[in-house]
């Protein structure tokens, strides 16, 4: 188990409109991959990252739910967040992650292809999404980093859970 | 006093006195079976002036007014002086309620607030009730003090009283302070400076008593008051006053007679907890219990393993000692939970002697098994369904007595309220002699009131008909009365009933009567489930709501408008195909319909007043599981009540049985 971070919702809240206000700060991010593209979460939202274990599968949960899972006698729902963004499927690998979120006091596990490393990058180099980024609501975009020759997606991850057709999480967003 | 020690001396009084109206409200209806029970009498004068003396000591003085009032016909009962009659039970009842909103009102905002000074009227008719006699006893009382030595507070303090009321021509006698009196008795030369120091002294002692019974929350107040006035009785023998008029209570009595009697030393065997604490508690042992189960099946691999070896066989000894301490554990934080249904129950008496004396009918409420001990969780959701169910005997029910004359039974109505252990249920049944319902009348009103069409209604066997009354809106009734008719009722009782996974069951025959069995289960945070395959996968059945499981023919399974059933003991059931409803492929043997002969499981569910069968590939056995809310997450499907972790730390998701019976329905 690789843990990074114990998040703290509280600090996550009251960094965010640090973001507002200062723009020369350093932002810590948790990329991963999937498929060709890098994307990345916000440290703070991230309170663990695990080794795919096995998954118990719920009946008529929306497609993107592959199921739940055991996480320390807590059970979290897991999310493949490749059908959340309709990419093509793969396969799960040795190198496949489980990615645990905290969102709005809940936890939830995304699947992703493979986790990088944490960068900490300026937060004067994370531009406005563009408007249209295939296959990807931009909506769920907070923003792209460019970083040398990477081009690194920020994702937007409480919107991803709590807005849409499919909300996971029952709450408002501000 | 420190603001938030008062609050707590508050917070007890607030309970200790809710405690002693509630067992007032019993005491009473017993009382009125049997008037000449002085025991019971002494009883329940000690709890309302213990509610007097508490609440004058915290300074409640609209609280104490009223139950001086009402202490003052008790007292009268006790000497009989007067004798209890239905209205003064009504009027002693209202006065309780009344107190019960002062007292709740208190618990609410720490003070008695303007909206309770509105009793003059009821205190004055609870007064005017008291002073029937009112003239004879002065004549009396007067003599009594002239020939008398002995003089007790409570004597003067009357007499006064009456005095008083004779110069000002007024009714109320109850707003007198002892010490303004004290003076006035100086003054009229009734009593000696010496007397009234003595008095006053006593009476401060006393409020010191009270108020060290006040801080003393965990002594159970009752079974202190029992020991006293029984010694009390036995050093103040009756020859020694002569039979005066008003109060003579026994702890005033008490007050003035030197030697006091030493007060029996109490130790503190209970304590007040927190419910949070206790349900942290019930957690951790979940907890607990999942790891052992863990364990267990770890120990039981290893032993597969490395049979004979030392090390695995000593494993399997600690774990099975584990597992010992762990249930027992787990008993044990289930106990600290339990409590009586008597505390239910003992609100029912007063309301069926309520209503029955507004609907005119004669009716006796039988209770049994009211030790019968229940999860708190469980006790809090069944009140409502058992009010509901009594009131509905009470009303619709029972007959009226004219009624029951002309048919021959016995004036008297009875309702039986019963609480019994069956297995792993608790099996409550309220039941009368009444008229009992008739199916077609039911049927007939659904139809009316459009609950099912016509076709329907000449389908349905008697038992599903009497079911219908379960249906939101459903009331035989046309007109809605305060007490029933507005079909609200039955359906609390099945949603409630459903919630915590209970069963009922109808039992209705025409002119014999009807009763209604609710089963329900001892706890609701760990429970037992039936575990099941479907395909590749593994759900949990609430153990609850399985009624049996069979093993049937594809074959002897029938079609009726595109539904499966198959022919239970000549009662149709519905079935559900798990693997069907929760979109999984059946595993290969089964379902594919070309050998009929194929044997399958059906797992019999029950809940509330339905039934149906659940087909399933494989049945696993029984498994003890904490339920773990999946609540919090919106994953889109009723189907499944929760999850929890089995013995190889896998998850496995607990079927919900109520959504699946619905989802029956609507097919």
């Amino acid at each position: 188990m690789e843990v990074v971070k114990e998040a703290n919702n509280e600090n996550a809240g009251a960094d965010k409109t640090k973001d507002d206000t200062t723009l020369e700060e350093i932002v810590q991010l948790v990329t991963f991959r999937l498929g060709n593209e890098e994307f990345a979460l916000d440290i703070l939202k991230v309170q663990e990252i695990n080794r795919i274990v096995d998954i118990t599968r719920v009946p008529k949960a929306p497609d993107f739910v592959e199921g739940v899972i055991n996480l320390r006698g807590r059970v979290i729902p897991i999310v493949d967040i490749r059908k959340k963004f309709h990419l093509k499927m793969k396969e799960i690998t040795k190198e496949t992650r489980i990615i645990v979120v905290n969102i709005m006091n809940k936890t939830i596990g995304l699947i992703v292809d493979s986790v990088s490393e944490v960068l900490r990058i300026d937060s004067g180099i994370i531009q406005p999404p563009p408007p249209l980024i295939a296959g990807l609501d931009s909506d769920y975009i907070k923003g792209v980093g460019k970083l040398d020759d990477r081009l690194i997606i920020l994702l937007d991850i409480d919107k991803i859970f709590t807005t849409g057709d499919h909300r996971l999480i029952e709450g408002m967003i501000k | 006093m420190r603001d938030d020690s008062m609050k707590e001396i508050v917070g007890d009084f607030v309970q200790e006195a809710l405690e002693f109206l509630e067992s007032l409200n019993e005491n009473f209806i017993e009382l009125e079976k049997d008037p000449e029970n002085k025991e019971l009498l002494n009883t329940i004068f000690r709890a309302a002036h213990t509610i007097k003396g508490s609440a004058g000591f915290l300074g409640f003085q609209n609280i104490v007014e009223l139950a001086h009032s009402a202490e003052n016909i008790l007292n009268k009962l006790r000497q009989g002086e007067i004798s209890l009659t239905p209205d003064m039970m009504d009027y002693l009842l209202k006065a309780i309620d009344t107190l019960k909103a002062m007292i709740i009102i208190v618990s609410k905002t720490g003070t008695e607030g303007d909206a309770t000074s509105d009793n003059t009227e009821l205190i004055k008719k609870l007064d005017d009730l008291a002073e029937g006699r009112i003239l004879q006893e002065e004549d009396l009382k007067v003599t009594a003090i002239e020939n008398s030595e002995i003089k007790t507070v409570d004597e003067i303090t009357n007499k006064l009283a009456h005095e008083e009321k004779h110069k000002e021509n007024h009714a109320k006698t109850d707003k007198r302070k002892v010490k303004n009196l004290g003076d006035i008795l100086l003054e009229d030369n009734l009593i000696s400076k010496e007397e009234l120091e003595q008095i006053y002294k006593e009476k401060e002692k006393e409020e010191e008593e009270e108020k060290y019974q006040q801080v003393e929350p965990g002594i159970k107040q009752p079974e202190i008051k029992e020991q006293k006035p029984e010694q009390n009785r036995m050093d103040a023998p009756t020859e020694e006053v002569p039979r005066l008029s008003v109060a003579l209570p026994t702890e005033d009595r008490r007050r003035l007679k030197p030697p006091p009697v030493p007060m029996p030393e109490v130790k503190e065997t209970t304590i007040r907890v927190d419910i949070d604490r206790l349900d942290n508690v019930m957690n951790l042992v979940g907890e607990l219990v999942l790891a052992r189960n863990r364990l267990f099946n770890i120990s039981s691999k290893l032993e597969v393993k490395y049979e004979g070896d030392d090390l695995s066989s000593a494993l399997a000894q600690v774990i099975s000692n584990l597992n010992l301490v762990t249930t027992d554990l787990q008993l044990a934080v289930m106990k600290t939970r339990m409590q009586p249904v008597k505390k239910i129950f003992s609100k029912f008496p007063r309301m069926v002697r309520d209503l029955s004396r507004e609907l005119g009918k004669d009716i006796e409420l039988q209770i049994h098994g009211e030790e019968t001990e229940l999860d708190k969780s469980v006790i809090e959701e069944i009140g409502d369904p058992l009010v509901h169910l009594i009131r509905n005997s009470v009303d619709h029910g029972i007959e009226t007595k004219k009624a029951r004359k002309k048919i021959g039974k016995p004036e008297t109505g009875i309702i039986k309220l019963s609480a019994e252990h069956e297995g792993n249920y608790i099996v409550i049944t309220v039941s009368d002699d009444g008229k009992g319902m008739d199916p077609d009348i039911i049927k007939k009103k659904a139809v009316e009131k459009g609950i099912i069409d016509d076709k329907t209604a000449l389908s349905l066997s008697d038992k599903d008909a009497l079911s219908l009354i379960f249906t939101p809106g459903f009331s035989t009734k046309d007109k809605a009365t305060e007490i029933s008719g507005r079909g609200v009722g039955m359906d609390v009782v099945k949603t409630n009933i459903q919630k915590i996974n209970g069963i009922i069951d109808i039992d209705s025959q025409i002119g014999q009567g009807s009763g209604v069995i609710l089963k329900l289960p001892l706890t609701v945070a760990i429970i037992q489930t039936l575990i099941v395959g479907v395909g590749e996968d593994i759900f949990a059945i609430p153990l609850n709501s399985v009624v049996e499981t069979l093993r049937i023919a594809e074959s002897s399974i029938q079609t009726i408008d595109k539904h499966e059933v198959i022919n239970l003991r000549k009662s149709v059931l519905s079935l559900l195909r798990l693997g069907r409803e929760f979109g999984i492929k059946e595993s290969d043997s089964i379902g594919t319909g070309s050998s009929l002969n194929q044997e399958i499981y059906v797992v019999v569910v029950a809940l509330a007043e339905k039934r149906i069968g659940i087909v399933v590939d494989d049945l696993y056995g029984q498994e003890e599981v904490v339920i773990k809310s999946l609540g919090d997450y919106q994953l889109g499907y009723k189907g499944i009540s929760g999850a929890t972790i089995t013995g190889d730390g896998k998850v496995v998701l607990i079927i919900d049985v109520a959504s699946m019976i619905e989802s029956v329905k609507i097919r």
